[in-house]
Protein backbone atom coordinates (compact mmCIF):
# COMPACT_ATOMS: atom_id res chain seq x y z
CA UNK A 1 0.00 0.00 0.00
CA UNK A 2 1.70 3.39 -1.09
CA UNK A 3 1.70 5.76 1.84
CA UNK A 4 1.19 9.29 -0.42
CA UNK A 5 -0.07 11.54 2.43
CA UNK A 6 3.50 12.34 4.34
CA UNK A 7 4.84 12.76 1.27
CA UNK A 8 2.45 15.43 -0.38
CA UNK A 9 1.81 16.94 3.40
CA UNK A 10 5.88 17.58 3.30
CA UNK A 11 5.73 18.84 -0.43
CA UNK A 12 3.03 21.29 0.50
CA UNK A 13 4.74 22.34 3.54
CA UNK A 14 7.87 23.03 1.47
CA UNK A 15 6.02 24.90 -0.91
CA UNK A 16 4.06 27.22 1.25
CA UNK A 17 7.54 27.61 3.55
CA UNK A 18 9.21 28.76 0.26
CA UNK A 19 6.52 31.16 -0.88
CA UNK A 20 6.24 32.82 2.33
CA UNK A 21 10.00 33.12 2.54
CA UNK A 22 9.90 35.01 -1.24
CA UNK A 23 7.28 36.66 -0.02
CA UNK A 24 9.14 38.38 2.96
CA UNK A 25 12.69 38.14 1.49
CA UNK A 26 11.09 40.22 -1.74
CA UNK A 27 10.06 43.13 0.50
CA UNK A 28 12.99 46.02 0.73
CA UNK A 29 15.18 45.21 3.55
CA UNK A 30 14.16 42.26 5.35
CA UNK A 31 15.99 38.78 5.99
CA UNK A 32 17.52 38.39 2.64
CA UNK A 33 20.78 39.47 4.46
CA UNK A 34 20.76 37.11 7.11
CA UNK A 35 20.53 33.86 4.78
CA UNK A 36 22.72 35.74 1.53
CA UNK A 37 25.34 36.45 4.42
CA UNK A 38 25.64 32.47 5.44
CA UNK A 39 25.58 31.28 1.93
CA UNK A 40 27.99 34.34 0.45
CA UNK A 41 30.88 33.44 2.84
CA UNK A 42 31.31 30.20 1.11
CA UNK A 43 30.12 30.80 -2.35
CA UNK A 44 31.33 33.65 -3.41
CA UNK A 45 35.39 32.58 -2.53
CA UNK A 46 34.31 29.35 -4.54
CA UNK A 47 33.16 32.15 -7.33
CA UNK A 48 36.01 34.42 -7.32
CA UNK A 49 38.35 31.62 -7.39
CA UNK A 50 36.75 29.65 -10.61
CA UNK A 51 36.63 32.74 -11.95
CA UNK A 52 40.10 33.60 -11.65
CA UNK A 53 41.23 30.32 -12.74
CA UNK A 54 39.12 30.49 -15.90
CA UNK A 55 40.84 34.06 -16.73
CA UNK A 56 44.34 32.76 -15.80
CA UNK A 57 43.91 29.99 -18.28
CA UNK A 58 42.54 32.22 -21.03
CA UNK A 59 45.09 34.68 -20.39
CA UNK A 60 47.56 32.61 -20.28
CA UNK A 61 46.51 31.62 -24.36
CA UNK A 62 45.86 35.37 -25.41
CA UNK A 63 49.33 36.25 -23.87
CA UNK A 64 51.25 34.69 -26.63
CA UNK A 65 48.85 35.96 -29.39
CA UNK A 66 48.28 39.12 -27.96
CA UNK A 67 51.77 39.87 -27.14
CA UNK A 68 53.19 41.53 -30.29
CA UNK A 69 50.35 44.46 -29.94
CA UNK A 70 51.27 44.89 -26.30
CA UNK A 71 54.28 46.01 -27.54
CA UNK A 72 53.32 48.26 -29.91
CA UNK A 73 50.33 49.58 -27.30
CA UNK A 74 53.56 49.75 -24.69
CA UNK A 75 55.21 52.15 -26.65
CA UNK A 76 52.28 54.00 -27.56
CA UNK A 77 51.63 54.48 -23.73
CA UNK A 78 55.12 55.10 -22.73
CA UNK A 79 55.00 58.13 -25.07
CA UNK A 80 51.30 59.20 -23.85
CA UNK A 81 52.57 59.53 -20.36
CA UNK A 82 55.50 61.04 -21.03
CA UNK A 83 53.53 63.83 -22.70
CA UNK A 84 51.13 63.48 -19.69
CA UNK A 85 53.97 64.08 -17.42
CA UNK A 86 54.64 67.24 -19.40
CA UNK A 87 50.82 68.50 -19.22
CA UNK A 88 51.46 68.04 -15.80
CA UNK A 89 54.09 70.00 -14.83
CA UNK A 90 52.41 72.68 -17.41
CA UNK A 91 49.26 72.26 -15.47
CA UNK A 92 50.70 72.01 -12.03
CA UNK A 93 50.35 76.14 -11.53
CA UNK A 94 46.94 76.11 -13.15
CA UNK A 95 45.73 73.40 -10.58
CA UNK A 96 46.85 75.08 -7.65
CA UNK A 97 45.29 78.65 -8.66
CA UNK A 98 41.76 76.66 -9.02
CA UNK A 99 42.51 75.09 -5.46
CA UNK A 100 43.12 78.37 -4.24
CA UNK A 101 39.66 79.70 -5.82
CA UNK A 102 37.79 76.93 -4.79
CA UNK A 103 38.75 77.20 -1.24
CA UNK A 104 38.27 81.36 -1.24
CA UNK A 105 34.51 81.13 -2.91
CA UNK A 106 33.54 77.45 -1.28
CA UNK A 107 33.05 75.66 -4.77
CA UNK A 108 31.59 72.59 -4.52
CA UNK A 109 32.68 69.78 -7.34
CA UNK A 110 30.45 66.86 -8.50
CA UNK A 111 31.01 63.85 -6.10
CA UNK A 112 33.26 65.64 -3.58
CA UNK A 113 31.33 64.20 -1.17
CA UNK A 114 31.19 60.62 -2.13
CA UNK A 115 33.57 58.02 -1.98
CA UNK A 116 33.83 55.14 -4.89
CA UNK A 117 34.04 51.37 -3.83
CA UNK A 118 34.87 49.22 -7.14
CA UNK A 119 33.79 45.74 -7.53
CA UNK A 120 34.16 42.68 -9.51
CA UNK A 121 30.99 41.71 -11.18
CA UNK A 122 30.21 37.68 -9.89
CA UNK A 123 27.60 37.16 -12.24
CA UNK A 124 24.76 38.57 -14.23
CA UNK A 125 21.30 38.22 -15.05
CA UNK A 126 19.93 35.08 -15.85
CA UNK A 127 16.36 35.61 -17.67
CA UNK A 128 13.24 37.06 -16.23
CA UNK A 129 12.66 36.99 -12.48
CA UNK A 130 16.55 36.40 -12.35
CA UNK A 131 17.33 39.50 -13.64
CA UNK A 132 19.76 41.31 -11.47
CA UNK A 133 23.70 40.68 -10.91
CA UNK A 134 25.57 40.41 -8.47
CA UNK A 135 29.18 42.46 -7.76
CA UNK A 136 31.74 41.39 -5.15
CA UNK A 137 31.43 44.31 -2.98
CA UNK A 138 28.75 44.60 -0.02
CA UNK A 139 28.27 45.50 3.58
CA UNK A 140 31.50 44.98 4.99
CA UNK A 141 32.58 47.51 2.07
CA UNK A 142 30.41 49.74 3.39
CA UNK A 143 27.69 49.68 0.76
CA UNK A 144 24.21 49.86 2.49
CA UNK A 145 20.58 50.10 1.42
CA UNK A 146 17.37 51.09 3.35
CA UNK A 147 14.32 52.32 2.12
CA UNK A 148 14.96 55.13 -0.52
CA UNK A 149 18.58 55.19 0.13
CA UNK A 150 20.38 53.58 -1.99
CA UNK A 151 24.02 53.76 -4.71
CA UNK A 152 24.42 54.71 -7.88
CA UNK A 153 26.65 51.90 -9.90
CA UNK A 154 28.30 53.83 -12.64
CA UNK A 155 31.26 52.47 -14.70
CA UNK A 156 35.18 53.59 -15.29
CA UNK A 157 34.10 56.77 -16.61
CA UNK A 158 31.47 57.98 -14.63
CA UNK A 159 28.68 56.52 -17.06
CA UNK A 160 25.02 55.03 -15.12
CA UNK A 161 25.10 51.64 -14.91
CA UNK A 162 22.19 51.20 -12.24
CA UNK A 163 21.92 50.91 -8.91
CA UNK A 164 22.68 49.05 -5.64
CA UNK A 165 19.75 46.60 -5.06
CA UNK A 166 20.39 44.73 -2.24
CA UNK A 167 23.39 43.85 0.00
CA UNK A 168 24.85 41.02 1.63
CA UNK A 169 27.71 41.13 4.14
CA UNK A 170 30.54 40.74 1.21
CA UNK A 171 28.11 40.95 -2.02
CA UNK A 172 25.38 43.20 -3.62
CA UNK A 173 22.76 42.51 -6.47
CA UNK A 174 22.76 45.54 -8.89
CA UNK A 175 19.61 46.36 -10.61
CA UNK A 176 20.68 47.66 -14.04
CA UNK A 177 20.00 50.80 -16.24
CA UNK A 178 17.60 49.08 -18.63
CA UNK A 179 15.53 46.55 -15.67
CA UNK A 180 11.92 47.65 -16.11
CA UNK A 181 12.10 48.91 -12.63
CA UNK A 182 14.82 51.08 -12.87
CA UNK A 183 14.21 55.14 -13.00
CA UNK A 184 16.56 58.17 -12.87
CA UNK A 185 16.22 61.86 -12.80
CA UNK A 186 17.46 63.32 -15.90
CA UNK A 187 18.56 66.80 -18.04
CA UNK A 188 20.27 67.26 -21.32
CA UNK A 189 23.61 68.05 -20.76
CA UNK A 190 25.00 71.36 -21.01
CA UNK A 191 21.51 72.56 -20.21
CA UNK A 192 19.53 73.85 -16.64
CA UNK A 193 15.94 72.86 -18.69
CA UNK A 194 13.23 70.98 -16.58
CA UNK A 195 14.13 67.49 -15.76
CA UNK A 196 12.72 64.26 -16.75
CA UNK A 197 12.51 60.49 -16.35
CA UNK A 198 14.87 57.69 -17.58
CA UNK A 199 13.69 54.50 -17.24
CA UNK A 200 14.24 50.69 -18.10
CA UNK A 201 11.29 49.63 -20.41
CA UNK A 202 10.52 45.64 -20.78
CA UNK A 203 10.60 45.94 -24.62
CA UNK A 204 13.41 48.12 -25.45
CA UNK A 205 15.50 46.05 -23.26
CA UNK A 206 15.99 43.41 -25.39
CA UNK A 207 17.87 45.84 -27.97
CA UNK A 208 19.87 47.31 -24.99
CA UNK A 209 17.98 50.87 -25.13
CA UNK A 210 15.75 52.62 -22.67
CA UNK A 211 12.82 55.59 -22.40
CA UNK A 212 12.59 58.78 -21.65
CA UNK A 213 9.43 60.25 -20.51
CA UNK A 214 7.26 62.92 -18.18
CA UNK A 215 9.14 65.39 -20.41
CA UNK A 216 7.73 69.10 -19.99
CA UNK A 217 6.13 70.25 -23.18
CA UNK A 218 9.06 72.52 -25.28
CA UNK A 219 11.79 70.98 -23.81
CA UNK A 220 14.37 70.93 -26.42
CA UNK A 221 15.77 67.51 -26.87
CA UNK A 222 17.27 66.22 -29.94
CA UNK A 223 18.66 63.04 -31.85
CA UNK A 224 22.17 63.04 -30.55
CA UNK A 225 21.67 64.78 -27.38
CA UNK A 226 23.50 63.66 -24.23
CA UNK A 227 21.80 63.02 -20.91
CA UNK A 228 23.18 63.00 -17.36
CA UNK A 229 21.60 62.75 -13.84
CA UNK A 230 19.87 66.05 -12.62
CA UNK A 231 20.57 65.45 -8.77
CA UNK A 232 17.05 65.27 -8.06
CA UNK A 233 15.81 62.91 -5.90
CA UNK A 234 18.67 62.47 -3.80
CA UNK A 235 19.96 59.57 -5.05
CA UNK A 236 21.98 60.13 -7.89
CA UNK A 237 24.62 63.08 -7.87
CA UNK A 238 24.27 65.32 -10.82
CA UNK A 239 26.55 64.72 -13.48
CA UNK A 240 26.66 61.40 -14.01
CA UNK A 241 26.38 60.52 -17.99
CA UNK A 242 23.01 58.40 -18.66
CA UNK A 243 23.37 57.71 -22.13
CA UNK A 244 22.47 59.54 -25.94
CA UNK A 245 19.36 60.19 -27.37
CA UNK A 246 18.22 57.60 -30.74
CA UNK A 247 15.15 58.10 -31.28
CA UNK A 248 12.57 60.83 -30.85
CA UNK A 249 8.58 59.79 -30.35
CA UNK A 250 5.88 62.04 -31.08
CA UNK A 251 1.95 62.26 -30.85
CA UNK A 252 0.18 62.86 -33.53
CA UNK A 253 0.17 66.79 -32.81
CA UNK A 254 3.61 66.00 -33.09
CA UNK A 255 4.39 66.64 -29.72
CA UNK A 256 7.19 65.30 -28.14
CA UNK A 257 6.51 62.33 -25.50
CA UNK A 258 9.37 60.11 -25.40
CA UNK A 259 12.75 59.53 -26.23
CA UNK A 260 14.13 56.07 -26.89
CA UNK A 261 18.09 56.47 -24.61
CA UNK A 262 21.21 54.21 -25.65
CA UNK A 263 22.84 54.08 -22.13
CA UNK A 264 26.35 55.43 -22.22
CA UNK A 265 27.67 52.18 -20.41
CA UNK A 266 27.95 49.03 -22.68
CA UNK A 267 26.94 46.11 -20.14
CA UNK A 268 27.69 43.42 -22.48
CA UNK A 269 31.43 44.20 -21.82
CA UNK A 270 31.78 45.36 -18.26
CA UNK A 271 33.48 43.12 -15.53
CA UNK A 272 33.93 45.89 -13.11
CA UNK A 273 32.08 48.27 -11.44
CA UNK A 274 32.19 51.72 -8.95
CA UNK A 275 30.03 51.99 -6.56
CA UNK A 276 29.31 55.99 -5.28
CA UNK A 277 28.80 56.30 -1.81
CA UNK A 278 28.26 59.21 0.51
CA UNK A 279 31.39 59.65 2.08
CA UNK A 280 31.54 58.24 5.87
CA UNK A 281 33.00 61.67 7.13
CA UNK A 282 29.99 64.01 5.63
CA UNK A 283 27.92 65.37 8.36
CA UNK B 1 21.54 -1.75 -17.91
CA UNK B 2 20.38 -1.76 -14.08
CA UNK B 3 22.31 1.19 -12.91
CA UNK B 4 22.44 0.48 -8.49
CA UNK B 5 24.17 4.07 -7.52
CA UNK B 6 24.55 4.08 -4.12
CA UNK B 7 23.40 6.95 -1.78
CA UNK B 8 27.34 7.69 -1.57
CA UNK B 9 27.86 8.17 -5.00
CA UNK B 10 25.13 9.93 -5.78
CA UNK B 11 26.00 12.37 -3.51
CA UNK B 12 29.28 12.95 -4.75
CA UNK B 13 28.61 13.18 -8.07
CA UNK B 14 25.47 15.54 -7.39
CA UNK B 15 27.43 17.87 -5.07
CA UNK B 16 30.54 18.18 -7.02
CA UNK B 17 28.16 18.59 -10.40
CA UNK B 18 25.92 21.13 -8.36
CA UNK B 19 29.14 23.43 -7.51
CA UNK B 20 30.73 23.31 -10.72
CA UNK B 21 27.76 23.74 -13.24
CA UNK B 22 26.43 26.78 -10.88
CA UNK B 23 30.47 28.09 -11.56
CA UNK B 24 29.82 27.34 -15.14
CA UNK B 25 26.27 29.02 -14.87
CA UNK B 26 27.77 32.58 -13.26
CA UNK B 27 30.86 32.46 -15.53
CA UNK B 28 28.60 31.92 -18.48
CA UNK B 29 26.53 35.07 -17.84
CA UNK B 30 29.61 37.21 -17.75
CA UNK B 31 29.78 36.89 -21.61
CA UNK B 32 26.20 36.74 -22.17
CA UNK B 33 26.72 37.61 -26.17
CA UNK B 34 24.86 34.30 -27.08
CA UNK B 35 22.40 32.32 -25.28
CA UNK B 36 23.87 29.84 -23.01
CA UNK B 37 21.99 26.89 -21.45
CA UNK B 38 20.63 27.05 -17.95
CA UNK B 39 22.71 24.76 -16.45
CA UNK B 40 21.25 25.12 -12.56
CA UNK B 41 17.43 24.06 -14.33
CA UNK B 42 18.70 21.32 -16.46
CA UNK B 43 20.55 19.71 -13.53
CA UNK B 44 17.70 18.65 -11.46
CA UNK B 45 15.36 17.39 -14.49
CA UNK B 46 18.15 15.27 -15.65
CA UNK B 47 19.03 14.03 -12.13
CA UNK B 48 15.71 13.08 -11.51
CA UNK B 49 15.45 10.75 -15.07
CA UNK B 50 18.71 9.09 -14.03
CA UNK B 51 18.08 8.46 -10.48
CA UNK B 52 14.65 9.35 -9.52
CA UNK B 53 13.37 9.80 -6.25
CA UNK B 54 14.01 12.58 -4.04
CA UNK B 55 17.22 13.56 -5.97
CA UNK B 56 15.32 16.06 -8.34
CA UNK B 57 13.58 17.65 -5.60
CA UNK B 58 16.70 18.23 -3.74
CA UNK B 59 18.45 18.97 -6.54
CA UNK B 60 16.03 21.64 -7.67
CA UNK B 61 16.17 22.96 -4.11
CA UNK B 62 19.61 23.44 -3.75
CA UNK B 63 19.85 24.31 -7.69
CA UNK B 64 16.67 27.03 -7.25
CA UNK B 65 18.45 28.45 -3.96
CA UNK B 66 21.62 29.65 -5.79
CA UNK B 67 19.70 31.02 -8.78
CA UNK B 68 17.58 32.99 -6.09
CA UNK B 69 21.61 33.93 -4.28
CA UNK B 70 22.79 35.33 -7.50
CA UNK B 71 20.13 37.08 -9.74
CA UNK B 72 16.91 36.25 -8.14
CA UNK B 73 14.39 39.23 -6.54
CA UNK B 74 14.33 37.26 -3.46
CA UNK B 75 14.82 33.73 -1.94
CA UNK B 76 12.01 30.92 -2.51
CA UNK B 77 10.46 31.34 -6.15
CA UNK B 78 13.80 29.61 -7.76
CA UNK B 79 13.34 27.01 -5.14
CA UNK B 80 9.58 26.32 -5.68
CA UNK B 81 10.29 25.82 -10.04
CA UNK B 82 13.15 23.77 -9.48
CA UNK B 83 11.44 21.86 -6.80
CA UNK B 84 7.96 20.95 -8.74
CA UNK B 85 10.58 20.51 -12.05
CA UNK B 86 12.48 17.98 -10.29
CA UNK B 87 9.37 16.45 -8.93
CA UNK B 88 7.73 16.16 -12.23
CA UNK B 89 10.24 14.97 -13.58
CA UNK B 90 10.66 12.05 -11.08
CA UNK B 91 7.35 11.14 -11.60
CA UNK B 92 7.65 10.91 -15.41
CA UNK B 93 11.75 8.57 -15.19
CA UNK B 94 11.09 5.63 -17.09
CA UNK B 95 13.55 2.37 -17.55
CA UNK B 96 15.85 2.98 -20.94
CA UNK B 97 18.02 5.08 -22.97
CA UNK B 98 14.96 5.00 -25.89
CA UNK B 99 12.51 6.51 -23.02
CA UNK B 100 15.02 8.59 -21.36
CA UNK B 101 15.20 10.15 -24.78
CA UNK B 102 12.08 10.71 -25.71
CA UNK B 103 11.06 12.04 -22.05
CA UNK B 104 14.23 14.11 -21.36
CA UNK B 105 13.41 15.98 -24.51
CA UNK B 106 9.95 16.50 -23.73
CA UNK B 107 11.05 17.73 -20.19
CA UNK B 108 13.08 20.09 -21.47
CA UNK B 109 11.20 21.91 -23.79
CA UNK B 110 8.21 22.15 -21.38
CA UNK B 111 10.22 22.69 -18.74
CA UNK B 112 12.29 25.57 -20.56
CA UNK B 113 8.67 27.45 -21.25
CA UNK B 114 7.06 26.96 -18.62
CA UNK B 115 10.04 28.25 -16.15
CA UNK B 116 10.60 30.90 -18.87
CA UNK B 117 7.02 31.94 -18.32
CA UNK B 118 6.39 31.27 -15.16
CA UNK B 119 8.88 33.42 -13.90
CA UNK B 120 7.92 36.16 -16.72
CA UNK B 121 4.84 35.80 -14.52
CA UNK B 122 6.28 35.79 -11.18
CA UNK B 123 8.56 39.20 -12.25
CA UNK B 124 5.33 40.90 -13.29
CA UNK B 125 3.18 39.89 -10.32
CA UNK B 126 6.28 41.08 -7.82
CA UNK B 127 7.23 44.50 -9.80
CA UNK B 128 10.02 46.15 -8.18
CA UNK B 129 8.70 49.70 -7.96
CA UNK B 130 4.86 50.49 -8.78
CA UNK B 131 5.58 51.18 -12.30
CA UNK B 132 4.93 48.26 -14.33
CA UNK B 133 4.30 47.48 -18.26
CA UNK B 134 1.93 44.39 -19.31
CA UNK B 135 1.25 41.58 -19.39
CA UNK B 136 1.49 41.11 -22.66
CA UNK B 137 4.59 42.77 -23.00
CA UNK B 138 5.79 40.38 -20.77
CA UNK B 139 4.97 37.47 -22.55
CA UNK B 140 5.59 38.74 -25.59
CA UNK B 141 9.44 39.37 -24.62
CA UNK B 142 9.15 36.06 -23.08
CA UNK B 143 8.25 33.83 -26.55
CA UNK B 144 10.74 36.22 -28.38
CA UNK B 145 13.60 34.41 -26.15
CA UNK B 146 11.98 31.30 -26.51
CA UNK B 147 14.08 29.53 -29.72
CA UNK B 148 17.53 30.57 -28.14
CA UNK B 149 16.91 29.73 -24.59
CA UNK B 150 15.40 25.99 -26.42
CA UNK B 151 17.96 25.69 -28.30
CA UNK B 152 20.70 26.68 -25.73
CA UNK B 153 18.66 24.23 -22.94
CA UNK B 154 18.56 21.13 -25.56
CA UNK B 155 22.36 21.56 -26.40
CA UNK B 156 23.29 22.31 -22.61
CA UNK B 157 20.99 18.50 -21.76
CA UNK B 158 22.98 16.85 -24.03
CA UNK B 159 26.12 17.83 -22.61
CA UNK B 160 25.10 17.17 -19.08
CA UNK B 161 23.81 13.75 -20.06
CA UNK B 162 26.89 12.06 -21.27
CA UNK B 163 28.62 13.60 -18.20
CA UNK B 164 26.04 11.98 -16.02
CA UNK B 165 26.53 8.69 -18.19
CA UNK B 166 30.58 9.21 -17.47
CA UNK B 167 29.85 10.11 -13.51
CA UNK B 168 28.15 6.92 -13.04
CA UNK B 169 29.72 4.87 -15.70
CA UNK B 170 29.90 1.07 -14.13
CA UNK B 171 32.19 -1.29 -16.20
CA UNK B 172 30.01 -4.74 -15.42
CA UNK B 173 26.49 -2.47 -15.21
CA UNK B 174 23.61 -5.73 -15.37
CA UNK B 175 21.43 -4.45 -18.46
CA UNK B 176 18.28 -5.86 -17.19
CA UNK B 177 16.08 -3.45 -18.68
CA UNK B 178 17.80 -2.20 -21.19
CA UNK B 179 17.68 1.43 -19.98
CA UNK B 180 18.71 3.77 -17.26
CA UNK B 181 17.52 2.44 -14.07
CA UNK B 182 18.10 3.62 -10.17
CA UNK B 183 17.31 1.78 -6.95
CA UNK B 184 15.96 5.02 -5.49
CA UNK B 185 12.87 4.55 -8.05
CA UNK B 186 10.62 2.10 -6.52
CA UNK B 187 11.46 4.58 -3.06
CA UNK B 188 9.65 7.16 -4.90
CA UNK B 189 6.79 5.26 -6.44
CA UNK B 190 6.26 4.28 -2.86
Amino acid sequence: MKRRGPRILLIVGVTVALLVTFILTALPGTTRSRIGDFFGRVFDPVTSVFQGGVDAVGSYFSAVSENRSLKTRLRELEEEGANLRLQITRDKDKVEAFEELKDALHLITHFEDTSITSAAILNREFGPGFDLFRVKAGRKDGISVSGNQTCPVVDQNIALIGRIHSTELSSSKVMPILHEAFSVSARVEGTYRSSFRVRGDLVLRQKGLCIADNIAEGTPINIGDKLITSGEGGVYPEGILIGEVVDVRTDAQGKMITCVVKPAVNLDDLRYVFVLMESADES
Amino acid sequence: MNREISLQRRMIVYGIGLLLLAQIQLRLSLDAAIPYPDLLLLLPLLAALWTPGYDGFILGLLAGFIRDYAAGRGYGLGMIVGMIFGLCASALARDGWRQYGIRGGLLVVVATAVNEWTMSLFAWLTPLNNQRASLGAAMKVSFANMPGRLLSNFVGALLLTGCLALAFFEKNAKSSHGGIMSVTEREFDG
